[in-house]
């Protein structure tokens, strides 16, 4: 009969995966207020969720990372989504959240994809806790009233501009079809 | 065999090679909370035995020289990944492997050890593979040190050509190492793995193993992912292939003795179906071969990702508009 002495090992490694189950990013719900923020662009310019909702139609925050892969394929979209929909009423607000991207390599990765919009380094990640953001891109798209319309992606991988879908939607007063997808990407790094 | 999505990213499909006992290079962890969970099939067979200098074992048979039989193992993958936090992350897997011998040169005839080179399909789940992960560092440069280990599910028949295993424990310690090559290579990463195991010693004799894993990929649009991977494999102990084979009844212990040393290489491409469900394929040859046999082989990997805190959260919110138009996950 065979001794199995790793067997406490496995029952461990069990255990702490089974106790951590509950401890997941807790991410806000679709319809409900997004809790109000303030930060500051790396340009200086103050950026606050409550002053923008009086000034624009819609707010959209996305996480970006200059290394990512996902985050920059989309870049594109992300600078044509400000540029066709900013004069319509849409503020687009990027957001930087990994602790070892400085804020002069935020800079350069917004001046090199043409980001007209703020960015914000997220020091800390505080913002991204306060969002519940795990991945980079990751946008969240809130409406005059303050509340949450649209999380997830901001394409598909088979590329369903999702998030553009969501922007007709809410500035048309329509219900969005798809409130929620998954984001992908990297990891916001918070370590 | 794998956790898909890499990085933090998208999957890196793997080797799925004989029964788990390689394993890709995971430097990046999933995000707490997260789990992906792999299902996949492999195949991987072999018609040549190589011995200590690379040469081809035959022996004579009626007359002539001839090779020792032709193996073929099919797998059948499980694995189960999951984020405790945003350090720490646990691996569970399990192949179930049905293999064959075919040849004239079978391993028969030794009291206690059933006979699997009967040129028949014999199935057996093989063994447990749990392993922890910490992420060690900050920045781009991903250091994620390993500790696991690998249970026997039960005493299966290691004396044969077609044996699923080596039925022995093992533990493992090692460290992955991990970068994305942008900007340099805007869609590109590189990702290494070595491990140190020291299995169960069998007749006294070590053969602690030391592995090196490689996976350079690059992401090709977000949903096709493709990349060359290697294993190199290096035995420190153990018999040499045959010359230090004993002529006595522990022969036996040959299989789990032997010295093997080879170096896999391979190429993967893994595609996301939706959001969360990816597959991939895989396939391998063995240009480098010492004391083992010449294994190819291929497999495909189907990885679902998912967060049972928001399974949970959904089945109690029945109506949810985030619920009724959430996609498959």
């Amino acid at each position: 009969m065979r001794s199995h002495r790793w067997a406490p090992v496995l029952l461990a490694l069990f255990l702490a995966g089974s106790a951590s189950a509950g401890q997941a990013t807790n991410p806000l719900r679709i319809g409900k207020p997004v809790p109000p923020f303030e930060a500051a662009s790396l340009d200086g310019r103050p950026v606050s969720l409550a002053a923008a909702q009086g000034e624009h139609k819609v707010v959209v925050v996305v996480f970006l990372s200059t290394v990512c892969p996902y985050a920059n394929h989309f870049a594109g979209h992300l600078h044509d989504l400000d540029e066709a929909y900013g004069p319509r009423g849409v503020l687009v607000v990027g957001v930087n959240s990994n602790h070892w991207e400085s804020r002069d390599e935020v800079a350069a990765h917004a001046l090199q994809h043409r980001f007209a919009f703020p960015m914000i380094k997220d020091e800390h990640h505080r913002l991204a806790d306060h969002l519940g953001v795990t991945r980079t891109p990751e946008a969240l798209l809130i409406d005059a009233s303050g509340r949450l319309r649209y999380r997830g992606w901001v394409k598909s991988k088979q590329e369903s501009p999702d998030l553009q879908r969501a922007l007709d939607a809410v500035l048309e007063g329509r219900r969005v079809a798809r409130p929620v997808t998954r984001a992908f990407g990297c990891a916001v790094d918070r370590s | 065999m794998r956790w898909s999505r890499l990085l933090p990213i998208a999957a890196a499909a793997g080797l799925s090679v004989f029964g788990a006992r390689t394993v890709q290079a995971q430097a990046w962890l999933p995000p707490r909370g997260e789990v992906a969970l792999t299902l996949g099939y492999s195949r991987a067979f072999a018609d040549q035995h190589i011995d200590w200098l690379g040469h081809v074992v035959s022996l004579p048979y009626q007359g002539n020289a001839l090779g020792l039989g032709t193996m073929t193992w099919n797998s059948a993958d499980s694995d189960l990944s999951y984020g405790i936090t945003d350090r720490v992350a646990v691996r569970m897997s399990l192949p179930f492997v049905a293999s064959r011998y075919v040849g004239a040169f079978p391993h028969t005839g030794l009291p206690g050890h059933r006979n699997i080179d009967d040129g028949s399909w014999h199935g057996t789940f093989q063994d447990l593979n749990a392993e922890v992960r910490f992420k060690a560092t900050r920045g781009a440069l991903v250091v994620t040190p390993l500790l696991g280990v690998s249970v026997p599910t039960h005493s299966y028949e290691y004396f044969g050509h077609a044996a699923a295993g080596r039925d022995l424990t093992e533990g493992r310690i090692g460290v992955n190492v991990g970068r994305l090559l942008g900007p340099a290579l805007p869609n590109a990463y590189a990702q290494v793995r070595y491990t140190f195991a020291v299995p169960e010693k069998a007749l006294g004799i070590s053969h602690d193993r030391s592995n090196l894993f490689f996976d350079v990929g690059y992401f090709v649009t977000p949903a096709l992912t493709v990349s060359v991977v290697g294993d190199w494999q290096k035995t420190h102990g153990g018999w040499r292939v045959p010359i230090d084979f004993p002529m006595d009844a522990n022969i036996v212990y040959h299989d789990q003795l032997a010295r093997s040393d080879y170096f896999r290489l391979g190429g993967t491409a893994s595609y996301a179906l939706t959001g969360s469900i990816d597959v991939s394929v895989n396939a391998y040859a063995s240009p480098y071969v010492r004391s083992e046999v010449n294994m190819a082989g291929f497999g495909v990997n189907v990885t679902y990702s998912f967060s049972p805190s928001q399974i949970a959260k959904r089945s109690k919110t029945p109506g949810h508009p985030a619920v009724r138009a959430r996609p498959s996950s």
